[in-house]
């Protein structure tokens, strides 16, 4: 959801201002183990939750129970009732399925375009490059929200629609992580030491650079898939997205907006089940940025 | 004997006595300076030449109260008779302008959103508080101290418009704003190329002639040293293992690490092509093994070496902190089937910093 | 410098007229007609056709579209609302005011703790404080703004009652609309706000541990002068990219803190346009949302030059 990428100016360059040097220890130097290993346990129970909701769900999602509108949490509804009387957890479990499917396309159509464009732009350079990158440039010029939600008033709002006009801003993010990283792994001493060497550059793409990327590329993706679930929550809450009787967090969210007032906690469930699934990606992301990082000084 | 009853210059300005200096590194502290003795007087240079990690530059952070949190110092470092770690805070702070330090890279210590000005003046403003008029004129006058074309423009320049070596005597300017007794020269000169080098090297020179400033120059290279210093001081891991006035250090080492320092340069009357090598890797204070810290590396070790350690001999014109000093390059290597000219390797163990 | 500003306004220029062309074409590759799409989505009959034809020039060639469009709004003629049976322009001026003054307050907010917090956490490196701020930013900067928003309007505004939870934000004296918009800008301000204070913590212990600094030190000035004086300054080159790349996101949240505090801003016309297919009401506030972007980018861009010397030397970001 951010339009910039402080992370990834701290890869391009370590040393410039977080890395720190002489002999202060670091606060957080790497996350403290448990609260990675918490993560990627919450993370594996909510996938799994959502892909066995049909099995897990106590009601059908979308049920009204007209006669119970906001109902509180009790023993029949863990999570008490919506607007509707319909059953929180259910809408959850349930909702989860969206809310996971839509940031995966994103990311796999983003990955699947825009990798291949970075490196073709570091690569080829010349007329190449500097198109790639104009183009880019002008996606950048708008605040991607916003440019999203304009995609998704020329094409209707819908599902689909809000995952083509995500996916649209997140092109030239994964396009641009690709360039920037192998311009500068291109840089390096041990690539010019392989082109003297008389090493063909596919050899040395394949073998050397690839691998290194590959490094940055997976905490990035995985703050990617976090900022792009967020951006569709943030579209299926301005109720741009996903239309009923589709469910996910985000419609979720808008339609207790609504009715705060009559039932506060109603907010709270799918506001929780977006922060447990985008804090730990985040950790988790932070993390692998710091291994491989600790690795590459290691060596 | 210590090794300052052999240093007796005139006017001693700065005098360490038996300091040692530990880092804390985790929950443990390090030695990294191991009872060093040092005098250096009014108009001097002394130089202390040492590989990375024998403890040359801790020797001078210890010096100008620059070490990492943490640190443990003990013995005396004395500047004009005061000690230096026996002050109390206020005092340790008035007398700190009196130590001016340089470094290596004059584009890092320089802070690239000031101007040359700003560097310069601040000292004057803040240490000496002379206004703003005052201290632009005393600025542009240390510009033309130090050999720099046209301070009064220069002097409006940011420290990304000028070359390494006119850096480098920005910086030594900024040192001498505030008239320090002592100058700590740590690796001043290693990153510049040799025509720089030279140019600094003379500037030193004239200053501690003209000014009287005592100068401790810290560097890696023994044949700088021995050509500009007064007498050099020879570290190995934490330790000063040699002392040697004038250029005796050069024409006839005691300590076989100094001869192993001096056998690995290259040389232009050698015939040979490879050059001789110290065996093994330099070691920290930390590492030092019982006895005499170099007797894993050292050719001519003895069975004493390896147990005791070995005494401050008073050699000609210095001292020697070994079991062999009174028997000279020569003899050692005569009574060595090993000798340093004897072994062969591309590479030197010294590196840059 | 001049230079320098010269190249970057004409770059700014240059970006913002491919924005306009890109909001066009959008209008041309969506499915069905132009006409159709600016009719919110139906066949429009004669008379509209006739006015889109003569507005649009739509039975022009594609790039004499353009230029009879853009002319247009050069001369502040974005076209009218199908919604509001009135000029886009007379639609969006009562509203600017409200989203201008709750990105305004978000950007105030952001910036002063932002850095207020970094910078302590930075300087008291490792005490409770930093602890503290550390794993706040860390967990803050991941929790979007709407659910910020959601929460804090609960929390402060239903539960609490400290703060007003709903109303425009449009009304009443600047105290009354500042008291209104305080929960709302909190809420769009957070997660930037964790970012700013975490990058420049890292900023200032970079700056602390850099040569300069040791240098300073070394000199002999007191803590306080090494900090402000010779760390703070330089620190602050990546603590402005960060603002000027947050100004962006929040400019974009708003839209969302708009919906969800149910504040009469842009952002909430522009869902309420989206959801009417109110089409050129949505490309009007693309525009002026863009708009305000790249002038944002083009200040900060002029910030660096006041900060780092070497911008202005080199004649632009190194």
């Amino acid at each position: 959801m951010t339009t910039s990428d402080p992370t990834l100016d701290v890869l391009l360059e370590p040393t410039e201002d977080l890395r720190h040097r002489r002999y202060g220890s670091r606060l957080l130097r790497g996350l403290p183990k448990v609260v990675v290993g918490v993560s990627i346990a919450l993370l594996v129970v909510i996938v799994a939750a959502a892909i066995l909701a049909p099995l897990l769900a106590p009601y059908n999602p979308n049920t009204p129970d007209l006669l119970n509108p906001y109902a509180g949490p009790g023993a029949a509804h863990l999570f008490g009732q919506d607007s509707a009387g319909r059953d929180i957890l259910s809408r959850i479990l349930y909702g989860g399925r969206l809310s996971l499917l839509g940031p995966t396309i994103v990311i796999l159509i983003a990955f699947a375009v825009g990798v291949p464009l970075g490196f073709a732009a570091a690569y080829s350079g010349g007329w190449t490059d500097i198109g790639v990158s104009r183009v880019f440039d002008l996606i950048f010029a708008f605040p991607a929200l916003l440019l999203a939600i304009v995609i998704v008033a020329t094409f209707g709002t819908s599902f689909y629609s809000a995952v083509f006009a995500v996916t649209v801003t997140y092109i030239p993010l994964m396009g641009r992580v690709v360039r920037s990283a192998c311009l500068v792994e291109r840089q390096k001493p041990y690539v010019e030491a392989c082109r003297l060497q008389g090493y063909g550059s596919w050899r040395i793409l394949v073998l050397h650079v690839a691998p290194n990327i590959g490094r940055i590329l997976v905490s990035q993706t995985t703050l990617y898939f976090a900022y792009a679930l967020l951006d569709l929550a943030a579209l299926s809450f301005l109720g741009l997205g996903a239309q009923p009787p589709q469910i996910d967090w985000g419609t979720m969210l808008e339609n207790a907006n609504q009715g705060v007032f009559q039932s506060a906690t109603g907010v709270i469930f799918p506001a929780l089940a977006i922060v447990l699934l985008v804090v730990p990606l985040n950790f988790v992301a932070d993390w692998t940025l710091e291994y491989n990082r600790a690795r590459e000084e290691r060596r | 004997m210590t090794v300052s009853e052999f240093q007796a210059p005139r006017d001693v300005r700065l005098a360490l006595r038996r300091v040692s200096t530990s880092l804390r590194v985790g929950s443990q502290l390090r030695p990294v300076v191991i009872e060093i003795d040092l005098e250096v007087g009014a108009g001097e240079i002394v130089g202390l030449v040492g590989e990375s990690g024998s403890g040359k530059s801790m020797t001078a952070r210890t010096i100008a109260d620059a070490l990492p949190p943490g640190a443990a110092v003990s013995g005396e470092v004395l500047l004009g008779g005061e000690n230096l770690l026996a002050m109390s805070r206020r005092r340790r702070r008035e007398v700190q302008p009196s130590i001016g330090m340089i470094f290596q890279d004059p584009r890092a210590f320089i802070d690239p959103l000031w101007r040359v000005e700003d560097h310069l003046t601040e000292g004057l403003r803040v240490h000496r508080g002379l206004s703003r008029g005052e201290a632009r004129v005393r600025a542009i006058e240390l510009l033309d101290t130090v050999g720099i074309d046209q301070p009064e423009r220069r002097i409006h320049q940011y420290p990304g418009e000028m070359s390494g070596g006119m850096l480098q005597r920005v910086m030594i300017a900024g040192a001498l704003s505030v008239e320090p007794a002592v100058l700590l020269a740590d690796e001043a000169t290693t990153a510049l190329d040799v025509t720089t080098q030279a140019g600094i090297v003379r500037l030193l020179d004239r200053l501690r002639r003209e000014r009287g400033l005592a100068v401790l120059f810290i560097t890696h290279d023994l044949a700088l040293a021995n050509a500009i210093c007064d007498r050099v001081c020879v570290m190995y891991a934490g330790r000063i293992v040699e002392v040697r006035s004038g250029r005796r250090i050069f024409d006839d080492p005691r300590h076989p690490y100094t001869m192993g320092l001096l056998a690995a340069r290259p040389r232009v009357d050698s015939r040979s092509h490879r050059l001789p090598v110290i065996h093994g890797t330099p070691i920290n204070a930390m590492d030092a093994p019982p006895g005499c810290a170099f007797h894993p590396r050292c050719p001519y070790v003895l069975p004493e070496c390896r147990s005791q350690p070995p005494p401050l001999v008073t050699v000609d014109g210095g001292v020697a902190r070994c079991f062999r000093a009174e028997e000279g390059a020569a003899r050692l290597s005569a009574s060595s089937h090993v000798g340093p000219q004897a072994d062969v390797a591309l590479a030197v163990s010294e590196e840059g910093t | 410098m001049l230079r320098y500003l010269g190249i970057r306004l004409s770059t700014t220029v240059g970006v913002l007229f491919a924005s306009t062309l890109i909001v066009f074409l959008l209008l041309h590759v969506g499915p069905g007609n132009p006409a159709t799409l600016l009719n919110g989505g139906h066949a429009p009959n004669a008379a509209t056709l006739k006015y889109f034809n003569a507005r649009y020039g739509l039975n022009h060639s594609l790039p004499d579209q353009y230029v009879i469009w853009l002319g247009h709004l050069l001369h502040g003629d974005f076209g009218q609302s199908i919604a509001a049976h009135s000029s886009v322009t007379s639609v969006l001026a009562p509203r600017i005011g409200v989203t201008l003054l709750l990105t305004g307050y978000a950007v105030v907010l952001m910036s002063i703790f932002g850095v207020a917090i970094g910078v302590l956490s930075g300087v008291v490196r490792n005490g409770p404080f930093d602890l503290a701020a550390t794993l706040g930013s860390l967990t803050f900067t991941a929790i979007p703004t709407y659910v910020t928003g959601v929460v804090f309007a609960v929390v402060f505004g239903v539960d609490l009652a400290w703060f007003p939870a709903e109303g425009g934000g449009d009304t009443g004296s600047l105290f009354t609309r500042l008291d209104h918009l305080t929960l709302p800008a909190l809420a769009l301000a957070l997660s930037s706000l964790a970012l700013v204070s975490r990058i420049t913590r890292s900023a200032v212990i970079g700056e602390l541990e850099s040569d300069h600094v040791f240098g300073a030190k070394v000199r002999g000035f007191t803590r306080r002068r090494v900090v402000v004086k010779h760390a703070l300054r330089g620190s602050m080159i990546p603590v402005v990219t960060i603002i000027g790349a947050q100004v962006g996101y929040l400019l974009s949240g708003a839209i969302v803190i708009e919906y969800a505090f149910g504040l009469n801003g842009i952002g909430t016309l522009l869902v309420q346009s989206v959801q009417g297919k109110d089409y050129a009401v949505v490309q009007a506030i693309a525009l002026i949302v863009t708009f305000e972007f790249l002038f944002i980018s083009l200040v900060v861009d002029l910030l660096y030059c006041l900060i780092d010397p070497r911008v202005r030397l080199a004649g632009g970001r190194t």
